[in-house]
This record gives C-alpha cells, structure tokens and sequence, in this order.
C-alpha cells in the first residue's frame, strides 16, 4: 500500500467523521463555549481547517512557507459563524487532498521542520494536521454530550 | 519509506500527546464528569487503549471472534488515574507489536471491523488512531473547563 492513498484514506475517514458531527450540531452548540472557559467550535474548527490548509501548502513548499507558530491564535482562527467555519473547514480538507494527491510517496518522505521544532517527514505531518481535527471533533462530540445529545452520528451514517 | 513505519512514528507521538495531558489533569478531574452527562477522562481514555489492543488482536488474527460488548465490560471497573493509564499503555504497546508484524503489502487487505463493518487493515489502524487523538480533545476540553488553558505536550 502507498503512503499517498495511506493518507488519501486517512483524510476520508477523518472528513467524513468531522462532518458528520459539524452536521448535527446546532448552531448554538457551535458557537458554545463551555464553562465561558473553552474556544467555540466557529474557532477551533476554523482552526483545523487552517491547519489542514496550512499543512498543504507547508509540504508542497517548504522552503518558501513560513514555519506556524506552535499552539493556538484564537483570534485568528474565529469565522463567527458555523457557516463560515465549515467553509473553512472544507477547504481545509480540500487542500490538504489535492496536495497529497499531487506528490509521489518519495516526495511524501521527505523530511521537513515541523512548527515544534522536530524533524519530521511530510507524511507525518499531514497525519498530525488530520489527528488535529479528529481531536477537535473530539471536543465538538464533548460539547453535544454535555447539552445532552447522546448519538454518534459518524456510526449511524455508515 | 514504509507505511507501517509511518503509523509507529505516529502512534508514538499520539501516546506522547496523551501521557503529557494525562499527567497534567488533577485525579479529581480526570475521574469527573463534564457537565454530569459525558463520560469521565478515566473511562475515554482507557477505552482508547483498549481499543487499540482490539486492533492488534484483529490484525494478528482477521477472522476470530471479538465479544466489544465484553470486552469492554471491564471500563467499569476503571476507577483511577493509573487504571486508566494502564489500559491505555497497554494499548499502546499492543499496538505497536502488531504493526511490527504487518507488512506494508497486507494493509490493503480487507478484514471485518472488530465492530461488524468491512474495512481494510490500515483504514483500521487509522482508526484507531484517530480514536486516540478524539479522545484526547476531550481531555484537553475538561482542563479547559477547569481552567487550565496550558499546551502541556509543548512543555
């Protein structure tokens, strides 16, 4: 098996369980912030999408990309909206598919800085960039728990 | 380079990420439940690992029997920091044998999900990674409701 369709499925999996979630939040549940304490989901989403559009870009070119700054910006990463943030989102998945798509597995091989400092290889940071948004699908599954919403709608789907 | 060595690199940072947030969650928090509704860390995150032993039984053996129901009877009896974190290591180092044990050829070999569904050897894996990382978002989140907005794995 390919590095590139290794990936190719990994970004479907993780798109399509991000989706599912995004979809069956309401507005309010998106744009909640728990305790007055956590980001809304319109940030961190927005964020993973970022990430994913950052990471595309990143391993396409390397030398003339600057280096992410490690950790949250929040308000940098705010759409608003829900609307605004799965547009962003989308694209985020879009980008990092096409960018995938355009590179061979030696390509993907290759050894780059990630934004922590460590030398990684591209392949590993597109894994990072998709486990960031399942962790932050992760906190959006956390905040329908806690207004009650009980299903999983990434296993009802399937 | 070899995509199982790809998934050991990751796994390996996966399990990082989650000792550092492990570490840094108060046994009080880590053993309480957001909000009185979701599942406590304790119960999430042994279930991580537990998932990942789940996955490397089915990759060292694709058509044998897995009771999920029972097996994960046992996350009721999670109680404690170190409980949890033990089923979650273990998962981890299963884990990390079986992927040691599959070759690069085999990933696209289709196999039934321990959970019912058809899938392939690597979709699972990556599944059970992406399982990990989910839950370990929700960990963050608890700390984040406790106030904690520390990035603790970048300490």
């Amino acid at each position: 098996m390919t590095v590139q369709k290794l990936l190719l499925d990994y970004l479907n999996q993780v798109e399509f369980m991000v989706t599912q979630d995004v979809e069956n939040s309401s507005e309010e549940i998106f744009e909640k912030s728990l305790g007055g304490s956590t980001r809304p989901a319109t940030n961190y989403m927005t964020e993973a999408g970022f990430f994913c559009s950052y990471a595309a870009r990143y391993i396409k070119d390397p030398i003339n990309t600057e280096l992410l700054k490690a950790g949250p910006q929040p308000d940098r990463t705010e759409a608003g909206t829900k609307r605004k943030s799965n547009i962003l989102l989308i694209k985020g998945f879009k980008d990092l598919r096409k960018a995938i798509e355009s590179m061979s597995d030696e390509e993907l091989g290759q050894t780059i800085t990630a934004p922590w400092g460590q030398t990684i290889t591209k392949s590993h940071l597109v894994m990072h960039a998709l486990g960031h948004s399942a962790y932050h699908n992760g906190q959006l599954a956390l905040t329908q728990l806690m207004e009650g919403d009980q299903n999983l709608y990434w296993i009802q789907q399937q | 380079m070899k995509s199982t060595q790809l998934f050991k690199d990751f796994l390996q940072e996966v399990e990082y990420l989650t000792n550092k947030d492990v570490d840094a969650t108060s046994e009080e928090h880590f053993c309480g439940c957001p909000g009185g509704k979701a599942r406590p860390a304790s119960n999430y995150i042994a279930e991580a690992g537990l998932f990942q032993t789940v996955i490397a039984e089915r990759l060292a053996n694709p058509t044998g029997e897995i009771d999920m129901q029972s097996r994960y009877g046992v996350l009721e009896n999670i109680q404690t920091k170190e409980q949890s974190r033990e089923l979650f290591t273990q998962g981890c180092r299963d884990l990390e044998a079986a992927l040691d044990k599959v070759d690069t050829s085999e990933l696209n070999d289709e196999i039934q999900a321990p959970w019912g569904m058809p899938t392939t050897k690597g979709k699972l894996i990556l599944h059970g990674l992406a399982h990990t990382m989910y839950h370990l978002g929700q960990l963050n989140q608890t700390q984040l409701i406790h106030g904690d907005d520390q990035m603790h794995w970048m300490e």
